[in-house]
C-alpha cells in the first residue's frame, strides 16, 4: 500500500508539472487513470472505486477546466471495472486481459468526453470522436510503454 | 435475517460503494458551479500555483534571455512603425472630424501571468493571476499581441479561468480584411482554425488579416485573431472554408492581456 501511495504522489506531480511539457498539440496523457487501473487490478473493485473516487475528487478541485464530479465518476468506473480483472490474468489469457483493460480506459474516456463536450456529441460528432480518440490513444500509448516496465497482468 | 443482510452487503460491498460513488459524482456534477465549489477550487488552485512556481520561475529564466533578444528586435521595428503610424493618426483624426465619427469602444488591457495550464487530458483552459480585484469580469476577451487566445469563464478574487480558443466548444465571430467577409471561427488543430459560414463569392486571399467581427457582446470589433492560410470551397454548400493560423503557441504562454470593455457607447 505504501508503494502505491508513493506512486500516486509521483503520478500526481507528473500530472501537475509535466503534463503540459508532454502534451502533443492540444492533448495530454492522463497518468492518474493509469494509476487507478494498476491499483484496481491489484486491490480489486472495492478499493479501486474508493481510490478512483478520491483521486478524481482531488484532481477535480485542482483543475479549473473540468466539471467537479466528472473525474470522480470516470475514475470510479475505471476502479470498479478494473477491479474485476484482479487475479484473472491467467484465466482470461494475455490477449483478453489487455484488451479488457484497454476497453475500460476507452469507455471511461468516452464518459469523460461526453460530459465535457455534450454539445459536440449532438452537434459535431466528428469533432467529438477526434477529441475522444486522441486523448484516449495518447493515454493508452503511455500504458503500452509501461507494459515493458511493469506489466499489468503481472501485478 | 439481519446477519444474512450484513453478509450480503459485505459480499457485494464493491457494488454498493460503486453505486454510492456514482450518485455522489452526479450530485457533485450538478452542483459544480456552486459558490462552495468555486471557493474550494480557488484554494486548490493556489496550492497548484505554489507547487508549480519554482518550475515556472526556472522556465521564465530560460525563456527571458531569448525573449529579450526578440523584444529588442521588435522594439526597433515598432519604433519605426510608430513614426509612420503617427502620421496616419493625424490623418485619421482629421478624417474622423470630417465624418463626425464617434469612437465606439474604449478598451483597457490588464496584463496577466499564466499561473496554471489545467491538468486533465484536454487542453481547454488556463488560470491567470488576475481576478475581480483587478477589474476582470466573466466573458472578458483574453489576448496577446498576436491575437485573441480565449475568454474568461470564471473569476475569483485574484485569479481567473480562461477558456482557450483551442477548446472544441469555443466559437468566435470574425471578419476577414480587406474583403470584410464575416464567419464563425473554430479550432481545428495545430494552431489552425476553420472559418465557416463564409459566402462563396467572397474575395479572400492567403495572407489576409483576420480580426473579431464585433457581432457578439463578448468580443469588441477589430481585435486581431490570425492570418488566412488557405481558402477552399465547400462542395456541398454555398460557402467557403477558410483556414486561419493562430500565431501563439497556446501551450507555452507566459503573459497575456485581459481586455476590459470600459464603455460601450451604442
Amino acid at each position: 500500500m505504501k508503494k502505491y501511495s508513493l506512486v500516486l504522489i509521483i503520478a500526481f506531480l507528473i500530472q501537475i508539472l509535466l503534463s503540459n511539457i508532454l502534451s502533443i498539440g492540444d492533448i495530454r496523457p492522463d497518468f492518474l487513470i493509469i494509476f487507478i487501473v494498476y491499483f484496481a487490478v491489484n486491490f480489486g473493485s472495492f478499493r479501486g472505486v474508493l481510490a478512483g473516487f478520491s483521486v478524481g475528487l482531488i484532481i477535480s478541485y485542482f483543475d479549473s477546466g473540468v466539471i467537479i464530479g466528472l473525474l470522480p465518476l470516470t475514475y470510479s468506473i475505471v476502479g470498479y471495472l478494473g477491479g474485476f480483472l484482479k487475479d484473472r490474468s491467467y484465466r482470461l489469457g494475455q490477449f483478453n486481459f489487455i484488451l479488457i483493460s484497454l476497453l475500460i480506459i476507452v469507455f471511461s474516456f468516452f464518459i469523460y468526453t461526453y460530459f465535457n463536450y455534450e454539445y459536440l456529441f449532438y452537434n459535431e460528432f466528428s469533432t467529438f470522436l477526434l477529441t475522444w480518440f486522441s486523448t484516449t490513444l495518447y493515454t493508452l500509448s503511455i500504458l503500452a510503454i509501461l507494459q515493458f516496465v511493469v506489466p499489468l497482468r503481472r501485478i | 435475517m439481519r446477519a444474512k443482510l450484513i453478509l450480503t452487503i459485505q459480499k457485494n460491498r464493491h457494488h454498493f460503494i460503486f453505486i454510492l460513488s456514482v450518485i455522489l459524482s452526479f450530485i457533485l456534477i450538478y452542483n459544480s458551479s456552486s459558490n462552495q465549489s468555486t471557493q474550494s477550487r480557488k484554494v486548490a488552485n493556489n496550492i497548484v500555483n505554489y507547487i508549480k512556481s519554482p518550475f515556472s520561475r526556472f522556465n521564465n529564466l530560460i525563456k527571458s534571455a531569448e525573449e529579450n533578444e526578440i523584444l529588442r528586435e521588435q522594439l526597433l521595428v515598432l519604433s519605426l512603425e510608430k513614426e509612420s503610424l503617427l502620421g496616419y493618426e493625424v490623418e485619421n483624426l482629421r478624417l474622423k472630424e470630417l465624418l463626425d465619427f464617434k469612437r465606439k469602444t474604449k478598451i483597457e488591457l490588464i496584463p496577466a501571468k499564466v499561473a496554471n495550464m489545467g491538468l486533465t487530458s484536454t487542453l481547454l483552459s488556463m488560470t491567470i493571476d488576475v481576478g475581480s480585484d483587478s477589474g476582470v469580469n466573466k466573458n472578458d476577451p483574453v489576448l496577446t499581441p498576436s491575437g485573441i487566445i480565449g475568454k474568461i469563464v470564471s473569476v475569483n478574487k485574484n485569479s481567473s479561468t480562461v477558456q482557450l480558443i483551442s477548446d472544441s466548444e469555443f466559437r468566435l465571430g470574425i471578419r476577414i480584411l480587406p474583403s470584410g467577409s464575416t464567419g464563425i471561427l473554430r479550432w481545428r488543430s495545430n494552431n489552425i482554425c476553420d472559418v465557416r459560414e463564409v459566402y462563396k463569392n467572397s474575395s479572400i486571399n492567403v495572407g489576409d488579416k483576420v480580426v473579431t467581427s464585433g457581432f457578439s457582446d463578448i468580443f469588441p470589433a477589430g481585435l486581431p485573431v490570425g492570418i488566412v492560410t488557405s481558402v477552399a470551397d465547400d462542395r456541398n454548400q454555398f460557402q467557403k472554408i477558410v483556414s486561419v493560423q493562430i500565431r501563439d503557441n497556446l501551450s507555452s504562454l507566459f503573459f497575456v492581456f485581459v481586455a476590459i470593455n470600459e464603455e460601450l457607447i451604442q
